[in-house]
């Protein structure tokens, strides 16, 4: 039962999202912390940045995750599968006309219009973060000082700063 | 990310230039992960349905494994105090990283008062009215065919 849900879940996912990976977090969101309860919010903020610190995409990851935690290493395979299944099956179905479809005019307008929607998406995500994650001085001198860091010098690698800022966590928290 | 697409496949001579250009678009307008949505598109040009697999495999399993890895190590040690406060350390600097994603992108697609008024609009019913993320992107796309006609 717990494989269906997975399976329907992260299919919904890979069929829903569109706008790249973090737009693709409310979506997630819904699904494993609202509707199934599969994990709590501070699990999910732990999630986005533990896939920060891993390579590939957002959504594969928490596809990953959120199976392996809830049913094992099949969970995990059911979950990531079920994300990867609509971008196979498009591909296949629409293939004869894939590269047509998108000189329909309407078509076009439409994936426009989807841009202010997923910009609405991620500042829903950014809020999230801000409320659930600056719950002290300390996490909002570091998220300032991690934004003009990364503002100031746009080459900085986000895997080593994470990594910095987390030991320092484990250090001021001690 | 789409710089080494291009440098395993353009490179290798798998792909012309400009077939590359043309799947990377069509992979960021379909829904799901662009990365594999793009392995999905290459599979299939180049070897059908049997290609698509490969590729898409090929793609998912790297972040498979790795977080298979991380979770196991997580899910048994992730109530340890320094675990707990290594994410409270980093946390906030994914908040910075998603804050910036926010301005870089509101930056090329806002361009004058209506489309700010729609970014607000949805933003407000999607944090107050709990309106599911797919009605927000009906919407906006709606919104994209109606504005054109």
């Amino acid at each position: 039962m717990i494989y269906v849900q997975l399976f329907l879940a992260f299919l919904r996912v890979g069929l829903f999202s569109f706008g790249g990976g973090l737009a693709a977090l409310p979506l997630i969101e819904r699904e494993v912390v609202t509707h199934f309860a599969w994990l709590s919010h501070r699990e999910f903020l732990e999630l986005i940045t533990l896939s920060e610190l891993t390579p590939g995409p957002i959504a594969i990851n928490s596809a990953t995750f959120t199976g392996f935690k809830v049913g094992g290493m099949g969970g995990a395979v059911v979950a990531t599968c079920a994300f990867c299944l609509p971008s196979f099956l498009l591909v296949l179905l629409l293939s004869h006309f894939l590269s047509r479809f998108r000189e329909i005019p309407w078509v076009e307008w439409f994936l426009q219009g989807l841009r202010p929607a997923v910009l609405a998406l991620l500042v829903s995500v950014a809020y999230s973060f801000l409320v659930r994650g600056m719950n002290s001085v300390f996490a909002a001198v570091l998220g300032i000082t991690g934004l003009v860091l990364f503002v100031r010098f746009r080459k900085v690698n986000p895997v080593w700063a994470l990594l910095f800022a987390g030991f320092l966590g484990v250090w001021w928290y001690r | 990310m789409l710089p080494l697409i291009k440098r395993e496949l353009v490179g290798a001579g798998l792909l012309e230039e400009e077939e590359f250009i043309e799947i990377v678009s069509l992979a960021q307008s379909l829904p799901g992960a662009v990365a594999i949505n793009t392995a999905s598109l290459v599979g299939w040009r180049l070897r059908g349905w049997r290609g698509e697999l490969v590729a898409i495999g090929g793609t998912a399993l790297p972040s498979f494994l790795s977080i298979v890895v991380v979770s196991f190590f997580l899910l048994r040690f992730g109530d340890l105090p320094s675990v707990r406060n290594f994410f409270q350390g980093a946390i906030p600097l994914v908040a910075a990283l998603i804050l910036l994603a926010v301005w870089d992108l509101g930056r090329k697609i806002v361009t004058d008062l209506e489309e700010m008024f729609i970014v607000v609009l949805l933003v407000f019913l999607l944090r107050f009215f709990h309106l599911h993320p797919l009605w927000i992107m009906c919407l906006g796309g709606v919104w994209g065919v109606v504005r054109k006609r």
